[in-house]
């Protein structure tokens, strides 16, 4: 039995469904991370549990107690908002102490509650200062302190990263799931659209997107086998590379004038397909076998380039090494290869159907 | 270039107009408050008080229940302050941040009433407050001052303008709704309750026709009612001592916008620590 249990949850907004029929099982003590573009549905999902919304149809269950009716203060959840929603008439911490003081904590307990949060989260400097005199990444600690300090069932993040700068929240990321995931063991739910993000912190990950989980995975399995188009380009940066292929017969696709031959065997004979291959998983090459493409422009990374060529199954994007690009200029022709997996989607219903291995594959050019 | 002049001459000369109209009534006024009678009601008038009297400052302060007005009237302001302050943020609060069935029915309904001339309702007024036998009685004042739907409709937007997740935060830390009101909603509205709190006193302070509806013992009078009361006469009324006596009556007004001004000129400051 899964600690946290969401059974058809549904919420609607007028005619909008913004969470539709959500099925999800949380572990106890997991990291899961909810991964969606904005409007997806990720931040009223973790309202719901929060009971800062009540759903029109579902269950939510949390430690074998169906919590749909209990008032958000009796659910015994923290959460930590975008944008802290730090008091700011009360200091570091009245701000930590708000959350005991509510439930009545005597003060000598209050105080070394509070001295222990703040010592965990590196505040303890801060604690007689006011809240508009904290940086973004100090209001964020005393955000996580207040949550942490009350020792809650289940923690929820929404979004806590997406207002800092890049550097802090690169170290950040890190530093938060080391403590609530590896040091704390505390049952948490992270809130992104940050792919990376995503990738670096989560046990799981559940990708929304309009309202509807749409996969549920480690982030290998998200990022290895994507059930659609949709997780397949929204994880992974740069985007996945598509273009329209056609499986000729059971074994063989042709892209353009390329054409793939492998030992599995391919379903949707003589029917259009499209054709996933992560930026990744492509070089390019003068003579040989390949994509035909016409370079386009690069985007310099520093110690990586990203090229834009353009082919005629539409614009492809890869990323290599500068050491293996040193004499390329624009607009010369050239010939792009898949080296690693090829997946390919229903062109209808846009799921999976196939992940071809590097070593399942031959390439050949149509004559 | 030129066209650039041409607008700031207009603007000038536009600012200076007004600067005029709405200054002159109150320098005629203290002027006139330096003059007799007799001089000050001459056509054409005349502008340097010949002779210049104290006259009508000290008739003021002659009259012997001049003292029990100011204290009417600032029980009347104070007790109408304060009952505005917590009743008007409470409703709100309520109509902004809590959920309940016909909650904007409701407020819609309170808006309406907003529309109503005072004048439709002042003849059920005077009926209900015979009934509570609280006619002639300065309570009666800020009874019916108990709470304006302006201050209501003030007090719901400002709320609606703080962050919600403040509120939010304070349920998940486990604040009931009075707690929340009182520990995270009143102290974020300082700025509002300032504003309320010089609205409603000074409306108290310059209240008149309220007044001379309810109350009829002149011990009983405010501020203003009472002035037109000493200086009233059968066959006119004497308006020097009047105009002293506004002149002097505008002091605490006048003090209270220097104190407060930056909540004023603003209208409402919201001051969060948002950057």
């Amino acid at each position: 039995m899964s600690f946290l249990r969401l059974v058809n949850v549904t919420k609607k907004f007028k005619d909008l469904r913004a969470v539709d029929r959500i099925n999800l099982s949380v572990e106890k003590g997991e990291f899961l991370v909810v991964l969606g573009p904005s409007g997806s549905g990720k931040s009223t999902l973790l309202r719901l549990i929060a009971g800062l919304e009540d759903p029109d149809e579902g269950d939510i269950i949390l430690d074998g107690v169906r919590i749909n009716d209990i008032d958000p203060k009796d659910r015994d959840i923290a959460m930590v908002f975008q944008s802290y929603a730090i008091y700011p008439h009360m200091t570091v911490h009245g701000n930590i102490e708000f959350p005991l003081r509510m439930r009545g904590v005597p003060k000598n307990e209050r105080d070394r509650k509070v001295r222990e949060a703040a010592e965990l989260l590196g505040i303890k400097h801060l604690l007689e200062k006011k809240a508009w005199q904290l940086s973004g990444g100090e209001q964020q600690r005393v955000a996580l302190a207040r949550a942490l300090v009350r020792n809650p069932k289940l923690f929820l993040l929404d979004e806590p990263l997406s207002n800092l700068d890049a550097k802090l929240r690169i170290r950040l990321r890190f530093e938060l799931r080391k403590l609530l995931h590896d040091e704390l063991r505390i049952t948490t739910i992270h809130v992104t659209h940050d792919q990376v993000e995503a990738m670096t912190m989560a046990d799981r990950i559940a990708v929304m997107n309009q309202g509807a989980v749409v996969q549920v995975g480690t982030p290998s399995e998200i990022f290895n086998k994507p059930r659609n188009l949709f997780v397949a380009t929204f994880v992974g940066a740069p985007s996945m590379n598509l273009l329209r292929a056609r499986v000729i017969n059971g074994h063989t696709l042709s892209v353009g004038d390329l054409v793939i031959r492998t030992e599995k065997i391919l379903r949707l004979e003589n029917k259009e397909v499209i054709l996933g291959i992560r930026p990744q998983h492509l070089t390019i090459e003068k003579t040989g076998i390949g994509i035909k493409c016409r370079v386009g422009s690069f985007e310099n990374l520093g110690e990586e380039v990203i090229l834009h060529l353009e082919t005629t199954e539409g614009e492809i994007q890869v990323v290599m090494s500068w050491r293996n690009l040193q004499d390329i200029t624009l607009g010369q022709e050239l010939l792009s290869k898949p080296i690693d997996k090829l997946y390919i989607f229903n062109e209808e219903n846009k799921e999976l159907l196939d992940v071809i291995e590097p070593n399942e594959y031959i390439l050949s050019i149509k004559h | 270039m030129r066209k650039r002049v041409y607008y700031e001459l207009i603007a000038f000369s536009a600012g200076v107009f007004f600067f005029v109209v709405y200054t002159i009534p109150f320098l005629r006024s203290l002027i006139v408050s330096f003059m007799t009678w007799e001089q000050a009601s001459r056509i054409p008038p005349e502008w340097l008080p010949n002779p210049f009297i104290l006259e009508n400052y000290l008739r003021l302060f002659r009259i012997e229940l001049f003292p029990r007005w100011v204290l009417n009237t600032l029980l009347y302001g104070g007790l109408v302050s304060i009952s505005n302050v917590l009743l008007g943020l409470m409703a709100g609060y309520s109509f902004a941040l809590l959920k309940y069935p016909g909650r904007d029915l409701l407020f819609n309904a309170l808006l309406a009433l907003i529309m109503l001339p005072m004048f439709v309702t002042m003849v059920p007024l005077y009926v209900i407050l015979t009934q509570l036998n609280l006619l002639d009685n300065i309570i009666a004042l800020p009874i019916l001052g108990l709470v304006n739907v302006n201050t209501v409709f003030m007090a719901r937007q400002y709320f609606l303008s703080l962050p919600r997740e403040f509120f939010e935060a304070a349920k998940l830390d486990g604040a009931s709704h009075l707690r929340t009101f009182v520990e995270i909603a009143l102290p974020l509205a300082k700025p509002l309750i300032i504003t309320i709190t010089v609205y409603q006193f000074l409306g108290a302070w310059n209240s008149f026709f309220l007044p001379v509806i309810v109350l009829k013992s002149p011990e009983n009078f405010v501020y203003a009612q009472g002035l037109n009361y000493a200086f009233s006469r059968v066959w006119y009324v004497e308006y020097t001592p009047i105009i002293a006596g506004t002149l002097v009556g505008s002091i605490p007004t006048l003090l209270f916008f220097i104190v407060f001004r930056k909540f004023l000129i603003g209208g409402i400051v919201i001051r969060t620590y948002r950057r």
